[in-house]
């Protein structure tokens, strides 16, 4: 089952369309002083800075506070935006990245809050269904935090946010060999940190 | 081997989750980002033009300049103004007989002093006062 939907989402994924206007075209015309722009930024950009600094801090006050700082920034740097340079994504994922590490600088030992990643409510799936994908997720961002900070950045830009390494390399300031180390031990500790849990999280109906 | 395969697909299948499952940014912070846009664009408006119905207020030094056709026009007075009573001071604490001494002027002398006589019957026949009453009438 689990298999089946994984599938088709990420046959979905590739099948997206590309935006008719890309978000450095939205940007110039938010520089332009376009009012209408932001709202469509927003929406496209929000939730992949607000997913990423959740699962890097592991705390949904956090990382809001962290999106909206960064989307302040991408504000700011409109007008002095550097046309084809770099994408805006990843601009901004460098952005939200140094914040969350920010954060944790100043508050050594974040803690996990378990409300931080809540699932959208499946209308397909039963109550039960719907516990175990809870279980999950809380069960990935548990594994996630036992991570070495770098290890887990590194990871959740790999694997969930599916940046390539050379973005991954420019977001972290690292070379890429560096990163593809850092995926692989982390993915290593993970299937560590999840072994045990198997029958917990429902993978013996598959 | 075959557990630790298992794991990694497990994992595979947790990432897929958690991508499909990205975070919904509330009402709440999508108005707050949209107000800092909102607050940032206002910030780099020009500042609004003055009114254009002549109700701007100048003061008089800034009347004068601009009746004497600017600052440049106002420079220039003042430098010629300055050269004007410099020449003056000088002339009245040296005498004047040192401003026909100095270098250059007495070339010009010597050239007026080449004058014939006739030019200057000529010239001592116009009377500048006449020409200035006959242009008043």
């Amino acid at each position: 089952m689990m298999g089946l939907r994984g599938t088709a989402s990420a046959a979905a994924a590739v099948m997206e369309p590309e935006p008719e206007v890309s978000d450095e075209a939205l940007l110039v015309l938010f520089a332009n002083g376009d009012p209408t722009v932001a709202a469509e930024l927003t929406q496209r950009l929000g939730p992949r800075v607000l997913g990423m600094a959740m699962r890097v801090l592991g705390n949904r006050a956090e990382a809001e506070d962290v999106t909206q700082e960064a989307m302040i920034r991408l504000w700011k740097v409109a007008p002095d935006w550097r046309q084809g340079e770099a994408r805006v994504s990843t601009w901004l994922y460098r952005v939200t990245m140094n914040l969350c590490i920010d954060i944790k600088r100043r508050a050594r030992g974040g803690t996990l809050d378990l409300d931080a990643v809540p699932e959208p409510p499946d209308p397909a799936a039963s109550a039960a269904e719907t516990l175990q994908n809870q279980a999950r997720a809380d069960a990935l961002q548990d594994a996630l935090m036992t991570l070495p900070e770098r290890q887990r950045q590194a990871v959740v830009l790999r694997h969930i946010e599916e940046l390539t390494n050379p973005e991954i390399a420019g977001i972290m300031e690292i070379g890429v060999e560096a990163v593809e180390s850092l995926t692989a031990r982390g993915k290593r500790a993970l299937a560590k940190a999840l072994a045990g849990r198997r029958d917990e999280l429902g993978y013996h109906d598959d | 081997m075959t557990d630790h395969h298992d794991n990694f697909d497990d994992i595979e299948a947790l990432f897929r989750e958690a991508r499909d499952a990205r975070p919904v940014v509330s009402e709440r912070l999508t108005s707050a980002i949209l107000a800092d846009a909102a607050a940032q664009q206002a910030h780099w408006q020009a500042p609004p033009l003055p009114p254009q119905d002549g109700s701007v207020r100048r003061g008089p030094l800034a009347a004068l300049v601009s009746a004497l056709g600017g600052w440049v026009s106002v420079g220039g007075l003042v430098t010629a103004s300055c050269t004007g009573l410099w020449i003056g001071l000088w002339v009245g604490i040296a005498g004047p007989e040192v401003v026909m001494n100095a270098a250059g002027l007495g070339t010009l002398s010597d050239a007026s002093a080449m004058v014939s006589g006739d030019d200057y019957a000529a010239y001592e026949t116009f009377d500048l006062a006449t020409v200035l009453a006959e242009d008043m009438q």
